[in-house]
């Protein structure tokens, strides 16, 4: 039978229309959801697929320099090469190649590549930090041929100058774990660097500057493949200001170098700003090796050695002034019109007070003025202003202490600076409560000859001698002359308050000119600088403990001041013997530039406070 | 008409083809070669390199194919379907695992995936049989055999577990029979069941019984309309109703919830975000981004940043979707649309039934592979390893979808070779 041809034509015809309809319908339909997908949601779709690869990484900012008052660079950044890896892109049998051109030990680079496979196997770590320059650049010569491994260039502090500065200038270390908790909020994060110390730790603010972003492509393994848009959406970050500090960097040097083998603390004024010139404490610490793993010696060193090296002597350590504290006595005994500048008291070698006689040194100095007093520091003329009723009038307790605080004792000086101790100026109600029992004066005596309970730092020191020069001008002292934007080149120059002591400039008149003398023919004739004139006061402070403090104070020019010191050296004896000469050293550096008595920097160094037992703890 | 069978080479066929494979290569070549490449295994880097050598294989067994004559297939369709058989059955007892299925016969290095060239044989024997005296009397039970004709390799491959491969072949069923005479109702019947199946896993919540009644009334209705038999009406029902309400009982009570999530994740992506519709969430985030025009060319951040799970086989389509947007995609789809309807026309031109079924099974075949390939990436279908035909990688599948157009063309230039011409 024969098929009916336009019967199967035709069927042909309609089945082909209804499959063709079928094709058009359905890929219609995968084409409606295409466009509902790409041209109506798209940018649904876009948020979606950055939000999947595109990564924020911050960008830490160039930490800012820091320099001395003649621009001399003190501290900037320098490079720290590392090597980073992810195990899941690096051909292990390559670890004998990369460890040879990073030039390290097969066995170091075999352990920290286990440790960083343990970890992670697709993210990048670390694997070798702070590696020389030369062998980071053999390794990148030759990355095409070792996948996975990274480069990272990241910061530490370098330092330029002879001068450590080490308790001024403080050190940077990664935040640690307490820290971050405070920082969180300004936006530390983990393995941040941050000051720990001195100026570093001050200004961190300042100094940090701002971190910028980085919007970086990350696949799907979390790893860092390319710019995203090319780096047109990053931040850049803004480097911290830079600081330019009062500091002389020669002077602090050369003090530095004078105390090598001392314990103490050395302060330098610009009498005019409080500006501070100089400021060392010794034992001082290397600030490099903060950086990174610290080694077992340094820890030693830092932590355990009970000469404290981080213990900032300078503003922290107080100890009693002794007979640099005459100067202050003088000025305020004038101001109280207890005597007057031709007043003249009897020394007889002693001064009885109880039955008990406290002596003076260099045997009788019969009657004697204020100005011969300070010259030849006699303790019976101080013991009497401090004990006696002389012309109807008497220093009470309560004034010596208010007249102490009125010179910056016993409290803490308004300083850019974080670590200073106020140290001890007594009043009645501290004699209260240390001798519930009661007190008399025997107990206060000492107080006018500054021994006893009371002591000054050698920033207190330093201020003192700085107001007195300045006929009672108490400045602000302070590191930090001013900071400069380092995109606008903008400085900013922070304003200085002073406080004026209600002391005549005639009464001060008095006392500096027995300053002088003391430099001129009295007891520091050491501090004599040839072409200056020095005008200071030596002060030697009793220590039941051990040997004695050396205590110095000092400013010059004599007729027109510029720079004033404190000195403290512990145990090392007279003041006339190592603080006065580390003065004197630093006021010649400072006003001529230059050192020219060498014996002297020789005479200096060999002398030495004398050891701690048992320096290294054993615990 | 004694016309030289090149004249007749439908070269539209033929560009449509190597568009599609000219599309695939420069979609391999940026999912491998881009900055994603330093990501990915070395094997998978090489995948373009082999694509391409696989193209040349390719399009040099399409030229050979030309020159078979056209009964050459008519007669060899039962050998071949043997042949394939026993290649299947070597598989499942010699293959190599991969990825779970035992889908890959080794021979020398030549690793080739079975099922893939087994389509041919299959195809050309059911389209043999349909095209039979017997078949061609419409009775349902010629019908039968036809299916099972594709049950057998069905059989194998779900033990081979290609699960995924196995359903390309169920596909075919509707289309060959369509082609080979079956009734209209009959095929509406045949449909029925797998749009009830798909509204049951779309709608796997509470509305869903009434969704499937719906469909199931409406359907049995029109069946009755147009058939008045009452045997084809019941049947219209179990179809849909019962099938739809035993596919929504098995997701909600049988099947264990991670199965469950496997299977529907595809409606609700972002609920199974980490998981099953992890793959979805990131190709539908790679194809919308693409926009009208791309991201450009190796510039798709899904893709170079390789968040797109199996880019250069499964999941090619969002390369192109992301990198040249929807001119793209709609590229790719009018030239599949194109290539379905041609071939389809040319075998119906023909007007052989063996021509017609077998051109009609390739489209088939090419519609189905499309439909469920794309529709999982932009999350209307569930996800299901299978390719895009002619596009993604993959050799043996290169090799025997070429095989299959090439034949249906061959098929159709050579036509007045069948003797039997119109019957």
């Amino acid at each position: 039978m024969k098929p009916d041809t336009t019967a199967v034509q035709e069927r042909s015809g309609l089945r082909l229309k209804i499959f063709a309809g079928a094709v058009v319908l359905l890929l219609g339909l995968l084409a409606l959801q295409l466009v509902r997908m790409q041209l109506l949601d798209r940018a649904q779709y876009i948020d979606e697929a950055l939000a999947n690869s595109v990564d924020q990484k911050v960008v830490g900012p160039a930490r800012g320099l820091i320099y001395d008052r003649s621009g001399l660079l003190l501290v900037d950044n320098e490079p720290i090469y590392s090597l980073t890896l992810a195990p899941r892109y690096f051909e292990r049998e390559k670890l004998p190649l990369l460890a040879r051109l990073a030039g390290v030990s097969d066995s170091l680079a075999e352990a920290k590549y286990a440790e960083i496979s343990d970890y992670s196997s697709y993210k990048t770590s670390l694997f070798l930090k702070d590696i020389p320059f030369q062998a980071f650049a053999r390794v990148k010569e030759e990355s095409w041929r070792l996948p996975g491994v990274g480069f990272e260039i990241a910061q530490k502090r370098g330092y330029h100058t002879d001068a450590r500065a080490s308790h001024v200038l403080g050190y940077v270390r990664e935040i640690t774990e307490g820290q971050l908790d405070q920082m969180r909020q300004q936006g530390y994060a983990l393995g941040d660097i941050v000051g720990q110390a001195g100026v570093e730790k001050e200004y961190e603010t300042v100094l940090r500057g701002r971190p910028g972003r980085d919007f970086v492509l990350v696949n799907v393994h979390g790893m860092e493949v390319m710019p995203f848009e090319e780096g047109r959406e990053d931040i850049d970050p803004q480097s911290g200001y830079e600081l330019h500090l009062t500091l002389d960097a020669k002077v602090q040097a050369l003090a530095e170098s004078l105390m090598v083998n001392m314990r103490g603390g050395a302060v330098a004024l610009d009498v005019n700003t409080g500006g501070i010139i100089a400021m060392v404490s010794a034992p001082d610490y290397d600030p490099t090796k903060f950086a990174g793993r610290m080694n077992q010696e340094f820890v030693d060193y830092i932590y355990r050695n009970k000469a404290k090296p981080l213990f900032n002597r300078a503003t922290q350590m107080y100890q009693p002034p002794g007979s640099t504290w005459k100067p202050f006595m003088a000025s305020v005994a004038l101001e109280e019109g207890i005597i007057t500048e031709d007043t003249k008291l009897y020394c007889g070698g002693g001064y009885v007070l109880g039955g008990r006689l406290f002596k003076c040194h260099g045997g009788a100095h019969g009657s004697i003025s204020v100005k011969e007093a300070i010259r030849v520091s006699c303790n019976t003329f101080f013991f009497r202003l401090m004990n006696d009723r002389i012309n109807g009038k008497r220093m009470n307790l309560d004034t010596f202490s208010n007249w102490a605080h009125r010179f910056g004792f016993g409290t803490l000086a308004p300083l850019d600076f974080p670590d200073q101790s106020p140290g001890l100026i007594p009043d009645s109600s501290y004699y209260d409560r240390v001798f519930p029992q009661g007190w008399g004066p025997g107990y206060t005596v000492n107080l006018g000859i500054g021994q006893g309970n009371m002591g000054a730092t050698p920033l207190q020191l330093a201020r003192y001698a700085a107001a007195v020069s300045t006929d009672g001008k108490l400045v602000t002292p302070h590191l930090v002359d001013y900071e400069v934007n380092t995109e606008t080149g903008e400085e900013i120059h922070p304003r200085h308050r002073f406080e004026q002591i209600p002391i005549s400039e005639h009464n001060f008149e008095i006392v500096k000119r027995g300053m002088e003398l003391v430099v001129e023919a009295g007891t520091a004739r050491r501090a004599q600088i040839p072409g200056i004139a020095v005008a200071g006061k030596t002060g030697t402070a009793e220590n039941p403990h051990g040997k004695d403090h050396s205590v110095f104070i000092a400013y010059a020019p004599a007729d027109d001041p510029q720079i004033a010191v404190g000195v403290i050296i512990e145990n090392a004896g007279f003041g006339s013997t190592a603080a006065a000469p580390i003065a004197s050293l630093m006021i010649e550096q400072y006003l001529t530039g230059e050192v020219k008595r060498p014996e002297l920097v020789a005479f200096t160094q060999a002398q030495r406070s004398a050891p701690i037992e048992n320096a290294i703890e054993s615990n | 008409m004694n016309r030289t069978w090149y004249r007749n080479i439908d070269w539209t066929v033929v560009l449509a083809w190597a568009g599609l494979v000219a599309v695939g290569l420069t979609a391999i070549y940026s999912a491998t070669h881009g900055p994603a490449s330093e990501f990915l295994l070395t094997s998978v880097q090489k995948n373009f390199d082999r694509q391409f050598l696989w193209f040349g294989i390719s399009a040099l067994a399409f030229a050979a194919i030309m020159l078979v004559p056209a009964r050459v297939w008519d007669r060899t369709a039962y050998p071949a379907y043997a042949v394939v058989i026993a290649l299947l059955v070597a598989t499942l007892l010699f293959g190599r695992v991969v990825n779970g299925a035992r889908a890959w016969l080794y021979i020398g290095p030549f690793g080739l995936q079975t099922a893939e060239l087994a389509k041919i044989g299959t195809l050309l024997a059911v389209a043999k049989f349909l095209a039979s005296r017997q078949a061609r009397t419409g009775r349902l039970r010629y019908a039968l055999v036809a299916v099972g004709i594709v049950m057998l390799p069905v059989v194998i491959i779900v033990l081979q577990n290609e699960t995924g491969t196995a359903l390309i072949y169920l596909a075919m069923i509707p289309f060959v029979l369509f082609w080979g005479g079956i009734p209209l109702s009959l095929m509406a019947l045949m449909v029925a069941p797998a749009v009830a199946g798909y509204l049951a896993v779309f709608q796997n919540d509470a509305a869903f019984p009434t969704y499937v009644l719906i469909f199931a009334l409406l359907f049995t209705a029109a069946i009755l309309a147009a058939t008045r038999d009452k045997w084809l009406t019941t049947a219209a029902f179990l179809f849909t109703g019962v099938f739809g309400m035993a596919a929504w009982i098995g997701l909600t009570k049988i099947l264990k919830p991670h199965q469950v999530s496997r299977i529907i994740a595809f409606t609700n992506p972002e609920a199974f975000a980490s998981t099953a519709g992890y793959h979805v969430i990131q190709s539908k985030a790679a194809i919308g981004s693409g926009g009208l025009f791309g991201k450009g060319y190796m510039q798709g951040t899904q893709t170079q940043l390789a968040f797109i799970p199996e880019q250069s086989t499964d999941f090619i389509f969002t390369v192109i979707g992301e990198e040249f947007g929807f001119l793209g995609t709609m590229t790719v789809l009018v030239l599949f649309g194109y290539l379905l309807i041609r071939l389809a026309s040319l075998g119906s031109w023909a007007a052989h039934t063996f021509i017609k079924v077998f051109a009609a099974g390739v489209a088939g075949i090419f519609l189905t592979h499309v439909l469920i390939n794309v529709g999982m990436t932009i999350g209307v279908v569930p996800v299901i390893g299978i390719p895009l035909p002619l596009v993604s990688y993959g050799g043996s599948a290169l090799l025997a979808n070429s095989i299959l157009v090439a034949i249906a063309t061959n098929l159709y230039a050579r036509r007045d070779e069948f003797s039997i011409y119109r019957v």
